[in-house]
């Protein structure tokens, strides 16, 4: 049986199954990573377990179920309790306990039909929501009980249930006797969150059903039981009691706006954390006219993509590290010590890349010089570019200058002299540039001109290289750029780890196992699968404005595309553009405040125009996860002009033709002319079917 | 919750008579699919007796002509609609609407409505529609019902846009907070909505049902390859059952297995996105387990002709026992 499971563990994929959603409190615990950056300072000195509400803001996947799970009391306990510590004195050293609970999109969208006013429906979900929190309170109770953290005699439990029983429903008449217990409690508010549903069921069917309960005001339950449950237990006296709550966008606005008003006026010791989408608050209001919610004054706010993007290294670090709780899992993986996704994913290189498309794999220095020149002039695409060029201006001594031009240890640095060509630099000045680079005067001043232009444009040389030599592909690959094309989203890392992992498994056996590696070209197929999916699924699922964010994504794909072969590449590696959104129209900007919620876009700090006078402009990147399906860049380096209202509007909601007419007018003609035609690329629509 | 229970039997159409020689009323509803009326034709061309009609027509449908009164009269012709005959005027994807209209037509009936034979075609409502009129018609209490379906011959183009999964209203079940999430997932071609409800629900445990034998066998394993993302999870695919694409009753039979092993300890919700003979099973399986909740991806965008030709039709004969 043992040597079954062995062989059953050496294919299993250690990236396989990471949704938190779906993982139960022991797999939360197994996979759980302390993310100092947002537990440190680093997040704006935010305590997350202190009194001031907090609210953790994110793409689908960035952690922030993870974070609320592993807040929650039933996990906070199991893991004290795993860590072989007394679990007696859990309470002791817990500075608060937290209660979980799941906004489920599909049921709260049930709280409302033609046949029951707002009115109606505002006082049912409050009713709603306290029972909700009220029980989760009591199954707190249950499980500190449980675990024995706190001890309730019969007679304490009894006094405790005529208390709560009191708040609960006051109508109820309360007999205290050895029945009185929590679980009475339990059961008195499951059956009234059973008589919510029936109202919502039979509410379908007729506009008479008459809803015969007692009814709870906001709060009743959420601030009141807790001020009695620390009355009567003083284990969890001064205890910040947190309420966890998660995917706050599925709530419709009236909903939000109950909850807002709960946040506004929180009663120690409760607080609140809300997990949500980026733009998930439909509002900011509270249910008292004129009064919202104001960040830092009535909550604060983690962007967690933010964070985990401007801490890279930290970031980098926490990749690092789940990878690696990963891998341990795996004993194939763990006893042959294939755990650093680092060495497992390795590095390359644009200059190393460059070579493997020029001569099909890294050259050392020593094969580069026994390399024939003739046979490399005759056969590399790119200096073929370069002949055309030379020959136009010079074709007595165009033999002469290649020679002096040429420079095959990096072929990115010969895509640099074409470049400099284009931009109508004069032969001598290129190679005079060229020459100071090559013999390191670092010193010159011709030097750092050269070295400035390399850095600025190499890996935009590096795409149009690629492009002359067809069908080779650029890479997505190496532990960095798997990291980069994560934009701040721990899934997307863990997808492509995921999607390279399966083809490792199935075709690189040998190389996984013995060399502790996996090839570029299979982590390269790993990431165009992922970020197909993203491209082909996820955008096309999103339920608000999708067929409007995918156009417009489809769009800027072109746009950047074209932008990257250039011929002058004026703006090397295109991956974000400016709009006054104040300029758009509200439809507009719903789709652009959608395309963040769902992370096809990430809204970026703002910044001034290009044109001396423009106001700030808000500042948008394609998620970089697009960047293998689009063949992009995932750097985020070069941006465009600002989009006008009407260029915006056009990619968003045009015709076939208007779409065609913004892309032509804000793309760039290819380069080279066998490239395809960025109306190709719009009509076409698809770079799978290359 | 309840103590309805409901048998059944289902049998092709064209021997209909031999369960019903006369219906009180016909329920049936428009559309641009070609499918929408052998139901009714097979019924009158076997020789039952039908007293009253009652027709929806779908606002979607006579928008998308391009002459509405035309095709407005075409559809009266189809159904031989008479005076007394109802045309109920409603949207689509608004079944209370649809519920309120069907209640203000019998209303004047509904003291003796619980002896009346109701013949529903349901072939080309959405399943949202058919699922709300079941509940209805199973509280009155009905004793029978005669429900027909027409399978397609052909689909055409599925959902148009974007999708938005709620609770089919009626069916928001009633959760116990102890117990985990398990979602029931009846496949069908279109694997988007599957993946869509599964992130909406983020279910402890995932159970797709896929529909075989198929209608045909041109359909065969056409829903397997069409959910391939979602069956490429191995936790998803190890769980994978089979019932008849066209037996509601097979169905039912099939998610009351799965209740009965898994109700201890899941909270269980059922996604109808598979064929709607398999729908009307995953309906009447809610409506004896209403604790159950019942989830429907509605899609933003109509498509008037998402089906060509016609295949079998079906009479299902249920009857309801209800100690209510």
């Amino acid at each position: 049986m043992e040597e079954k499971n062995e062989e059953e563990t050496i294919t299993q994929n250690p990236f396989a199954g990471f949704n938190a959603s779906l993982m139960n409190d022991e797999d939360i615990i197994k996979f759980w990573i302390q993310p100092h950056i947002l537990f440190g300072k680093q997040a704006y000195g935010i305590d997350l377990t202190g009194s001031i509400p907090v609210v953790l803001m994110g793409g689908r996947g960035t952690g922030k179920t993870m974070l609320l799970r592993f807040m929650s009391n039933d996990v906070q306990i199991k893991n004290h309790i795993s860590r072989n510590r007394d679990v007696k004195k859990f309470l002791k050293k817990a500075k608060y306990i937290g209660v979980y609970y799941r906004f489920d999109g599909t049921s709260m969208a049930s709280f409302s039909n033609r046949y029951v006013s707002e009115v109606a429906w505002e006082t049912l979900f409050k009713h709603y929501f306290e029972l909700i929190i009220g029980q989760k309170y009591i199954m707190m109770l249950f499980n500190l009980k449980k675990e024995e953290c706190i001890v309730l005699n019969p007679e304490q439990e009894q006094k405790l249930v005529v208390q709560l029983l009191n708040i609960i429903d006051p109508n109820t008449k309360i007999e205290v006797n050895e029945n009185s217990c929590l679980e009475h409690i339990f059961n008195l508010i499951q059956k009234k969150i059973n008589n919510v549903f029936e109202f919502v069921n039979n509410s379908a069917l007729s506009k008479n059903v008459q809803f015969e309960d007692y009814i709870l005001n906001s709060g009743d339950l959420i601030f009141g039981m807790p001020t009695i449950i620390q009355n009567f237990i003083q284990e969890i006296q001064g205890k910040n009691i947190i309420i966890l709550l998660d995917e706050y966008e599925n709530l419709r606005e009236l909903q939000q706006k109950i909850i807002n008003t709960l946040i506004k006026h929180t009663r120690l010791p409760v607080s609140f954390r809300i997990g949500t989408r980026i733009n998930g608050f439909k509002t900011f209001d509270t249910l008292n006219q004129g009064e919202f919610l104001m960040v830092d004054a009535d909550y604060r706010i983690i962007q967690f993509e933010d964070i985990l993007l401007a801490k890279d290294k930290e970031f980098r670090k926490l990749l690092k590290k789940i990878a690696r709780r990963k891998l341990e899992l795996i004993p194939s993986f763990k006893n042959s010590n294939i755990i650093d996704i680092n060495n497992i994913l390795g590095h390359i290189n644009p200059e190393e890349e460059a070579m493997i498309v020029v001569f099909g794999k890294i050259m050392e220095k020593q094969e580069i010089e026994k390399y024939s020149i003739d046979k490399y002039i005759l056969e590399a695409k790119h200096i073929n570019e370069i002949i055309k060029i030379v020959k136009k201006n010079n074709p007595k001594q165009s033999e002469l200058i290649l020679r002096q031009i040429i420079y095959p240890q990096n072929p990115l640095i010969e895509m640099l002299n074409l470049l400099l060509l284009k931009r109508d630099y004069k032969i001598e000045e290129v190679i005079k540039l060229f020459k100071t680079y090559t013999i390191g005067k670092k010193t010159n001043i011709d030097f750092k001109k050269y070295n400035d232009l390399y850095n600025k444009n190499k890996l935009g040389l590096l795409y149009q290289l690629i492009s002359l030599n067809k069908p080779k592909q650029k890479l997505y690959a190496g532990f960095d750029v798997f990291c980069m094309l994560s934009s701040g989203i721990m899934r997307n890392f863990l997808e492509l780890c995921y999607q390279c992992f399966n083809t490792a498994l199935f075709s690189e056996t040998d190389e996984l196992f013995g060399k502790g590696r996996i090839s570029f070209s299979a982590q390269t197929e790993g990431a165009k699968i992922r970020s197909t999916r993203v491209y082909e699924d996820t955008i096309d699922r999103i339920p608000e404005y999708g067929n409007e964010i995918k156009s417009l994504v489809r769009s800027l794909g072109a746009i950047y595309s074209a932008w990257q072969m250039d011929a002058r590449l004026s703006e090397p590696e295109l991956t974000y553009f400016c709009v006054d959104k104040t300029s758009l129209s509200e439809e507009a900007r719903k789709v652009l405040d959608s395309a963040v919620r769902w992370s096809a876009l990430q809204q970026k700090k703002s910044m001034k125009g290009k044109s001396p006078g423009e106001p700030l402009l808000d500042v948008y990147a394609l998620n970089r996860i697009l960047a293998p399906y689009f063949e992009i860049s995932y750097r985020l380096r070069g941006r465009i002009g600002r989009f006008t209202k009407n260029d915006i509007e056009s990619m968003m909601f045009g015709s076939d033709s208007e779409k065609q007419r913004v892309v032509t007018k804000l793309g760039r003609e290819p380069v080279f002319e066998e490239k395809i035609t960025l109306i190709d690329f719009l009509v076409r629509g698809d770079r799978s079917e290359d | 919750m309840t103590d309805l229970r409901i048998n059944g039997l289902i049998d092709h159409a064209e021997n209909a008579r031999k369960y019903l020689k006369n219906a009180d009323i016909f329920m049936g509803s428009i559309s641009s699919e070609e499918r929408f009326d052998r139901g009714w034709i097979i019924s009158t061309d076997n020789g039952i007796r039908i007293k009253k009609k009652i027709i929806y027509y779908f606002n979607e449908v006579l928008k998308a002509s391009h002459d509405r009164s035309a095709e407005e009269r075409r559809f009266d012709t189809t159904f031989q609609l008479t005076e007394q005959d109802k045309k109920l005027y409603v949207d689509i994807y608004n079944e209370v609407e649809g519920l309120t209209a069907f209640k203000d037509c019998i209303k004047d009936d509904l003291t003796k409505f619980h002896d009346k034979k109701i013949l529903l075609d349901f072939s080309v409502m959405i399943k949202p529609y058919f699922f709300l009129l079941l509940k209805y018609l199973s509280t009155i209490p009905l004793k029978e019902l005669y429900l027909l379906y027409t399978e397609p011959s052909l689909y055409d183009e599925f959902t148009r846009g974007t999708i938005s999964g709620k609770d089919v209203p009626g069916y928001s079940g009633a959760k116990d907070p102890t117990k985990k999430d398990a979602l029931i997932l009846l496949l069908g071609f279109e694997g988007d909505r599957a993946l869509e409800v599964l992130n909406e629900v983020s279910p402890n445990l995932t159970i797709p049902v896929n529909g075989f034998p198929a209608y045909r066998p041109v359909f065969k394993d056409r829903s397997i390859l069409e959910n391939k993302i979602l069956l490429e999870e191995e936790d998803i695919f190890k769980n994978l059952r089979f019932a008849p694409a066209n037996d509601p009753f097979e169905t039912k039979k099939v998610l009351e297995d799965i209740y009965s092993e898994f109700r201890n300890e899941y909270n269980i919700s059922v996604a109808p996105l598979g064929t709607k003979p398999m729908a009307l099973g995953s309906c009447l399986f809610a409506l004896e387990h209403s604790e159950c909740r019942i989830i429907y991806p509605y899609p933003m965008e109509y498509l008037p002709k998402s089906s060509l030709g016609w295949g079998n039709t079906w009479i299902y004969v249920m009857k309801f026992l209800n100690d209510i």
